[in-house]
């Protein structure tokens, strides 16, 4: 049987789940069936993503890859009338490299996710609810992500939104939580509106919204002047509120309001994945302009390093490791923007991403499990000398922080270091300040990972609460996903060229996109950036080790005239939350009041003043109604009278010479 | 000689008769029994109109009064269930005292 045809399935199985829990809600209310439901329906798509990820490699294994395939129904219809261009909407699925190891990475993510929330959530008077929200939101994401044109992937991007606001906001009792769900779904949506724009210039031009028709046109000719880096720019527009890069990122440390599974699905498969997949997906847009790439290779370094600073600073580990995901996301970015050489790397460093910022997320929650009476269960002021009582949690939560920091052998080694190798070899103008920065980013990354690491386990505190391992539902999981922490990264080799069977397999399985974009495969030892990221994670290792563990707690220097407006400046955020406030009181707030009072004063008052006119009016003619039948008689009685008279005597010649 | 003057004449005052009795009458039924009057004149113009007028065509004349007086009889049948039911809830059966749609 041929499991590709089924491929339309991969989607439509979260859906049916959380269809199944928000009809069934009355049956399934504060059981664990609605997560049995999620769960059972999510592997099924997990499975369904293997059968057609195992195709696709097939086909490539065999030579016999003829293109990305695509079924798909025709939607609306609409013929030419004159001076309007025909409109011919589609859905459909692309199943290409891309699209399915995407979808494998987020229903296997997902799936993990949803059975470490059985543990999480247990007691939750909305645990039911939350399963209907993660499914839908899964469901969403792999809209998106398998989609073959434009308005699809818009639909999924735009559920995807929907439904980080329902998670972020789960808790929606607690006013912070309310606030930080509309924050993220108003700040992402701001980038929506040049997605969107972004995308009907596109149609204008093309008259397609398929990405495959697209990609073979001949786009520079098409696009003129300022289109051809206007449109790729406004795509990344959406990009940039979605995956939280500079100046968009505002919303991602406060979407930690939500549960922590929520956290762990947002950053690692889902929401935040999306920017950097519609950038490769559209990729065809990108590598046509150098100034598009340009500005998004520095969007990204630029978001890289400044949250990495603010990751230096901040006591809640959960707001940690969101700056380390906004870090990681603008590495991503970095990887697009230098060039076709990148491209890979940067999907692998999205896919290997994916497995240790979940494992930190859950790993975080399983931490904070213990302490969930304090006001703020992830302050990392509570914690220390964890190693010994959570001894599962320990070892997982360091693969994945060595994977992050990039140690050798782990995953981001490979991935992380990779993108940041591209940026040195690009040939995309000021690649070595690129560079640099980017180096210099990853020994921040190493360093405030670690200072997150030490103050959580080590030390000799010794915790206030009865500390204990967490339940093995939520453990089984974390080793899961640690493991794909560990292995994750052996399966892009092909930077180093270490021969191992598997060595280049992901440069062989994206072999497609490396033909189609020209990516130059260097096949040489590359020591100097094996060496250099070696160097850079003992660096920062080292520094939090002096700094944290040592116990050498630097009050006394934060004093020092140099060091402390940066201090401050980390600490606050760079401001960024000011700016946009600042921003927001003087446009937003005066244009709104100027509309505010054009509806008080003209738009309501026009429709009051009729509305009480007409009931004024109604006032004073009530007294006809008498309620007497023979005065009514009487009146119909004297009306026809009077038009009897008035037909008779010809009255109606004489009107007549009024029309 | 009686011509069709005479007929119309009479309708007119029927008519007016039952006109008069609906305008003032406080009795439901009598004012039923003065809607029937109206309802008779009427006939007695068409059926004057259709002697007077004679010709093939002029059957319906005969034949429309048949009609009238058909649903006259339900008219007169719905109308008394109605005032037997203002009768029951108010024990009058005068139509001044079914005001309560006044405004």
């Amino acid at each position: 049987m041929d499991w590709i045809k089924f491929a339309y399935l991969i989607p439509l199985l979260p859906l049916a789940a959380f269809l199944l829990i928000v009809f069934g809600f009355r049956f399934f209310k504060g059981s664990r069936i609605s997560s049995y439901v999620s769960i059972l329906f999510n592997t099924a798509s997990f499975v369904l993503s293997c059968f057609v990820f195992l195709k696709i490699l097939n086909l490539e294994h065999t030579d016999s890859y003829s293109g990305p395939i695509q079924f798909s129904l025709s939607w609306i219809h609409l013929h030419s009338v004159s001076g309007i261009i025909p409109l011919h909407l589609q859905i459909g699925i692309l199943l290409d490299p891309l699209s399915a190891i995407m979808a494998l990475m987020v229903t296997f993510v997902s799936t993990l996710i949803m059975i470490y929330s059985i543990g999480y959530m247990e007691g939750d008077p909305g645990f039911s609810t939350f399963f209907s929200y993660m499914s839908l939101f899964v469901m969403a994401m792999l809209t998106l992500t398998l989609s073959n044109n434009f308005l699809l992937t818009f639909a999924g991007w735009e559920l995807v939104g929907l439904c980080s606001y329902l998670l972020i906001g789960f808790w929606y009792k607690k006013p912070s939580a309310a606030k930080a769900a509309i924050k993220a779904f108003v700040v992402t949506r701001t980038g929506d509106v040049g997605f969107l724009i972004g995308m009907i210039i596109l149609y204008w031009k093309t008259g397609t919204f398929n990405f495959i028709q697209i990609s073979h046109l001949n786009l520079p000719a098409l696009l003129s002047g300022w289109l051809l880096w206007g449109i790729p720019l406004l795509i990344f527009c959406g990009a940039v509120g979605k995956s939280a890069q500079f100046p968009l990122h505002v919303w991602l440390p406060d979407a930690m309001e939500g549960p922590t599974p929520v956290s762990a699905l947002i950053h690692a498969a889902t929401m935040v994945a999306a920017g950097v997949y519609l950038v490769a997906r559209t990729y065809f847009l990108f590598v046509i302009s150098p100034t598009a790439l340009l500005v998004v290779a520095w969007i990204g370094v630029f978001t890289a390093f400044m949250a990495a600073t603010m990751a230096l600073v901040q006591w809640d580990i959960k707001r940690v490791l969101a700056y380390s995901t906004i870090s990681q996301l603008g590495y991503m970015m970095l990887g697009l923007g230098v060039g076709p050489i990148g491209f890979v790397f940067a999907i692998f460093l999205l896919l290997t991403h994916a497995f240790f910022k979940a494992l930190l997320f859950l790993g975080a929650g399983s931490v904070s499990h213990p302490f969930h009476e304090e006001e703020n269960p992830f302050d990392m002021h509570h914690y220390g000398g964890l190693k010994k009582k959570m001894p599962h949690t320990y070892w997982t939560f360091l693969f994945a922080t060595l994977a992050i920091t990039g140690c050798p052998l782990f995953a981001g080694f490979f991935s992380k270091d990779a993108v940041i190798d591209s940026a040195f070899q690009s040939r995309i103008l000021t690649h070595n300040l690129l560079w640099g920065l980017a180096l210099f980013t990853a020994f921040l990354t190493s360093a405030y990972m670690f200072r997150m690491f030490f103050l959580t386990f080590h030390g000799t505190k010794e915790p206030e609460h009865q500390v204990h391992e967490s339940p093995w539902v939520m453990i089984l999981p974390l080793m899961i996903l640690a493991v794909f922490s560990l292995i994750g990264g052996w399966f892009g080799f092909s930077w180093y060229r270490l021969h191992l069977p598997w060595h280049d397999w992901i440069e062989r399985f994206m072999n497609p996109y490396v033909q189609l974009y020209h990516i130059p495969v260097s096949h040489t030892i590359d020591w100097m950036g094996m060496g250099l990221g070696t160097f850079v994670f003992l660096a920062g290792f080292f520094t939090a080790w002096v700094l944290y563990s040592k116990g050498l707690r630097f009050a006394s220097a934060l004093e020092n005239p140099i060091i402390k407006p940066f201090h401050q400046l980390f600490v606050q955020k760079w401001y960024m939350d000011e700016f946009w406030g600042l921003i927001l009181s003087l446009f937003g707030f005066g244009l709104s009041s100027i509309a505010s009072w054009i509806d008080t004063n003209l738009f309501d008052g026009t429709v009051r003043g009729i509305g009480m006119g007409t009931g004024g009016i109604g006032l004073k003619i009530r007294s006809i109604q008498t309620g007497f039948v023979q005065q009514y008689a009487f009146i119909i009685y004297l009306a026809v009278l009077i038009l009897i008279i008035f037909v008779v005597s010809g009255g109606y010649l004489w009107t007549a010479r009024f029309f | 000689m009686i011509g069709i003057f005479h007929y119309l004449a009479l309708s007119a005052v029927l008519f007016c008769i039952g006109l008069y009795g609906v305008l003032t009458r406080r009795n439901g039924i009598a004012v039923l029994m003065s809607i029937e009057l109206m309802f008779n004149a009427a006939n007695i113009n068409f059926v004057a109109f259709s002697y007077y007028f004679k010709g093939i065509h002029f059957i319906s004349g005969e034949v429309f009064p048949l009609f009238v007086i058909a649903v006259a009889a339900s008219e007169a049948a719905v109308g008394l269930a109605i005032i037997l039911s203002l009768y029951r809830n108010k024990k009058t059966v005068n139509v001044d005292e079914a005001n309560q749609l006044r405004g």
